[in-house]
Parts: structure tokens; sequence; C-alpha cells
């Protein structure tokens, strides 16, 4: 048997396999480097939010690690990104929303007994980040060439409304109410490992029937600056990690 | 060959005959203090009356009955028929065979059996004890699918209800907390004796107590707003059954509410300055065009 012989009979047997899987007609095989057309992202993530309220220079104090201590709050958010560009990477308009709170005990007010020790009222911060962005995704070698990483970029506008409470109502410092919104910028860069190599069947299957082309776990890292762009007043600004799920269609 | 229809007769009919015995019909109570599934009555009831309802499962369940329904009320077993003593329960339409369900008179909450002070019973009111009663029903069935002759007792779901006529045990614990104008009080009271809990305030050697606060023992505690800071009040608690038992109170509990800042007043004492509000305009203007173009670019994609 002849090496050419050989080449057509595997040749045979590739088709065969193929069309005996799927019945797709050998020339209707995709071909494995041509992407999927997707339209959007959507993200759910999680991660540990401090604000540098403490950092604001007019403070003789610390107020936030005063009332909650050192640790952070626990910020979720949900992102969706439309996709208005895909040929070396993709391009994509974004916006999010999250939430986090944190409530720690009051402090007994000066001039009485015990002032500055723990009240049995407790205090709660609470913050709705809302994030305007543009999205870099650098995932021409995961489509094309299967490799599961994405390393991606973003960089937007944040608007992020915040209100204090004390035992449920909003506080009042002297005719201030505790509540407003800030407005900044943040910039992220972060890298998600497609999960399409983990049940290659799978995710396929997942793409035909649900329409879901990929999905990953991701981490990212936050630089937001959430200040009023340098204004005086409540610093809402954070460097921080997020951690979530994704997917595209 | 013959033998085997008679054999599985015989091995299946007890199954048969269980599966019909085991089942029962509901009976509800409409009347008195329902706590945890239980009706309870008590001195606060007496000279008042309940109602009785029954009800036989559908035909499809049941489908036959070979004696009329009898319904009463016993302070000891149910059994299938009433005993000396109990409370036959007089339906307000008579029942025959066919009846499936129905409506009872009245009956006196001072009728109850345990009242009987013939036998030295107490009267309600003066009956110092904590008694179970139940509400009791039968009716006879066909064992097999034969018809009447060979009858089994279908027994009513006989619910428990209660007489009580010694006071609830006290708060099990009580402690009041000082908040910014306003005063946490906690309370733990047993959730099978206690129906309510009841929470009474003075400011300190002024005046009589007042009743501030209700709430059950499952929520354990309240919150009595808009008090004087740097006042001191006494607050004390008593248990209440719900049918006009209440236990002893408690030990009185001086406190005395105390101003607080919270996570904003701590902000601006230390000197921040912010002072509420939605910030400057500018970045608005920014972000205008900025949402407004994409959308247009949104838009133009499409």
């Amino acid at each position: 048997m002849s090496a050419s012989q050989l080449g057509l009979g595997a040749a045979l047997l590739v088709v065969c396999a193929a069309s005996a899987q799927g019945d797709i007609a050998p020339s209707e095989v995709p071909h494995r480097n041509e992407p999927a057309p997707r339209t959007l992202f959507l993200e759910f993530k999680l991660g540990p939010y401090k604000p540098l309220i403490d950092r604001e220079a007019s403070l003789t104090g610390k107020p936030y690690e005063t009332i909650f201590g050192t640790s952070s709050m626990l910020l979720f958010e949900i992102e969706v990104d439309r996709i208005f560009w895909q040929k070396f990477g993709t391009l994509a308009v974004g916006g999010s929303a999250g939430y986090a709170a944190k409530t720690g005990n009051a402090l007994i007010a000066p001039g009485n007994p015990g002032e500055g020790t723990p009240s049995g009222d407790t205090t709660t911060l609470r913050v709705i980040p809302l994030r305007l962005m543009i999205v870099y995704r650098l995932d021409v070698a995961a489509i094309r060439e299967g490799i599961p990483f994405v390393p991606y970029a973003k960089t937007g506008l944040v608007f992020e409304p915040w209100w204090s409470t004390k035992a449920g109502s909003v506080e009042d410092a002297n005719g201030n109410r505790g509540r407003g919104a800030k407005w900044g910028y943040d910039i992220v860069g972060g890298i998600a490992l497609m999960l399409d190599f983990l049940e290659p069947r799978l995710a396929k299957d997942f793409s035909n029937d649900v329409g879901i082309s990929h999905s990953y776990l991701f981490a990212e890292y936050t630089y937001a600056n959430v200040n009023n762009f340098g204004s005086k007043g409540l610093d809402l600004s954070s460097r921080h990690w997020m951690f979530g799920f994704s997917v595209d269609y | 060959m013959r033998a085997r229809p008679f054999l599985a007769l015989v091995l299946l009919a007890p199954g048969l005959c269980l599966a019909q015995a085991t089942q029962t019909f509901p009976i509800s109570i409409l009347g008195g203090y329902s706590l945890n599934g239980v009706t309870r009555f008590g001195p606060a009831n007496c000279g008042q009356v309940f109602v009785v309802q029954w009800g036989i499962p559908t035909p499809a369940q049941i489908t036959q009955t070979c004696s009329i329904p009898e319904f009463w009320i016993t302070a000891g077993i149910c059994g299938d028929h009433p005993a000396t003593g109990d409370v036959v329960l007089i339906p307000n339409t008579p029942l025959d065979l066919t009846s499936r369900s129905g409506v009872f008179n009245a009956v006196g909450v001072n009728d109850l059996p345990i009242f009987n002070t013939a036998d030295g019973g107490g009267a309600c009111g003066s009956y110092t004890a904590n008694a179970t009663l139940y509400v009791c029903g039968s009716v006879q069935i066909p064992s097999t699918s034969i018809g009447c002759g060979t009858n089994v007792f279908l027994h009513a779901s006989n619910p428990p209800m209660q007489y009580r006529g010694l006071p609830p045990p006290g708060p099990t614990s009580f402690d009041v907390a000082s908040l910014d104008s306003a005063l946490k009080v906690n309370v733990s009271a047993s959730l099978t004796d206690v129906a309510i809990i009841h929470v009474e305030m003075r400011q300190a050697g002024v005046g009589d107590f007042a009743e501030v606060a209700t709430f059950s023992p499952a929520v354990g505690n309240a919150k009595i707003s808009n008090l004087q800071n740097g006042t001191a009040y006494e607050v004390r608690a008593y248990d209440d059954d719900g049918v006009g038992n209440f236990s002893a109170y408690t030990d009185v509990i001086t406190a005395t509410p105390v101003a607080s800042d919270g996570f904003y007043e701590t902000y601006r004492r230390l000197g921040g300055e912010d002072t509420g509000g939605c910030g400057s305009a500018l970045p608005g203007a920014l972000g205008l065009p900025l949402v407004v173009g994409l959308y247009r670019l949104l838009r133009r994609k499409r």
C-alpha cells in the first residue's frame, strides 16, 4: 500500500467520523479558526472593596477604621458589555452596577459617659458603584488557537451613590444628610480563563443550544479614583481585586 | 388452583383494613387562641363559645359510611364512642348515613368536661390546672370493597385543645440596651407556654408604669423610640399566655438612652468635608455626551 493510498484512507476516515458524529456534510464542517460572532459579555463578580475614605486630607482621624475596623466591604457587581468590534481581539462598551455595605457599632457621642466606646446602635455605609467603560479583550489566541487565557483592560467613568444610616435611618450631622454621590474614573486590568478546554464538547453544545459562545473565570485589579476628580469630600477611591464568572453571546 | 384467589384475599385484606383504619378525617375548631397549632382557652374565655366543623374526605377516598358519625369532647382518650362525662357535640342539622361534613351548635367554654363540678371539677375561671382535651369523631366504614357488614372505625383527626388555669412561666432572660433616643428591650420566654410578652416602662421614679410594647417570644425584642437622651427609664416585662393568665413581673431594669455618632457623624466630627449631595455638575456634563454618543454608536451598529 502506497503512501498516497494511506493518506486517502485516513482522509476518508476523518470525513466519515465527522459525518457520523454530527451528520454534517464535509463542506459544512466549520473551520476551527473561524471565531463565532459574539455581541455581548455578561459578568458576575465579587471582591473586597475598601474605600480610601481615611486618606481625605482634612481628616484628623480615621472614620472608616474607627467604625468598621480594618476589614473591607464585600462588593458584588454585574457588568454587561456590548461588543462593537472584533478582529484582533474585541472592543466593547460596557456598563456595570454593584452594591456593597458595611455595618459597625456607632460610638457614644462626646460629652456622655463612655464617650467614644461602641454604643448599642448600629451604623451602615452603603455604596452603589455604577460604571460606564470601554473594554478591550485580547482573545485572539483563545478563539483561534485554543490558548485559554484572555488578558483584558477596561477604563471609564464611575458614578457612586452612597449613604450612611444609623439605626436604620439616614444620618443627619448638624443639618447635613449623610448621603450623596461621587464621580470618578477607573482603570481595570485582568485575565480570564476560558473554560472551553475543560469540556470542549459541552462548550460546543452550550453554544449551539443556549447561544453562549464561551464561559470564563476571571480575576481583575481595579484602580479607581472616585473623589469628584480630586475635589474635597468623601473619597470612595479604591484599589481592589474582583473575581468572577462571565459568559459571552 | 381455586385456593389462590382466596389466599390472595386473605393476604391483602388486613392491609386494606389497615390502610383505611389509619386514615383520619379533619375537624377544625373556630374560637379560642391558637398557638403552635393547639387551640387554647383560659379564664378570659369563660362565658364564650367556640364552634367545631368536620368533613369526611371526598367519595373518591371514602366511598361509603356504615354509621351516623359521632362527635364529642373528652378530657381522656377518644376511643370509638363518647364515654361518660364527655360532651357530645350536637350537629346544627341532623346527620345521616350520607352526611360528609357539617357544623355543630356552638359549645360554651364553661361546658367543657373538666368543669363537671358533680365529680369534683372546678368551675371555669376557678380551675387551677392546665388540661388537655380532644375533639373526637368517629364513623364506621366498610373494611372491604364488598360494602357495609364487616366495618372498621374511621376516626377524626382528634385535634387537641387546652384549658389553661395556671399562669405561664415568667421571662427566662430580660435585658435593656441603651440606644440614641431609644431603648432596646430583649426578652426570652417559653415558645410553647407564652403567647405575648408585655413591656412596661416609666421615667425613673415618676408616675405609673405603662405598656410600651408587646411582641411574641419568637420575635423576642422591641425598640422603644422617641425617648430623651440622658433621662433614666425603668423597664419591666411579663408573659401572657393569650387566654387570661399572666406571669409575675421581671425585676425592674433602669436604663438611660445615650446619644451616639454613626459613621457619617463620626466622619464629620473628625473633619470630613463632605456635606452630602451629588457632587459638581461638571462630571455630569461630561457624562451626558458620553451616554448619548454610546447610544448613537449602538444604534448605528444595528
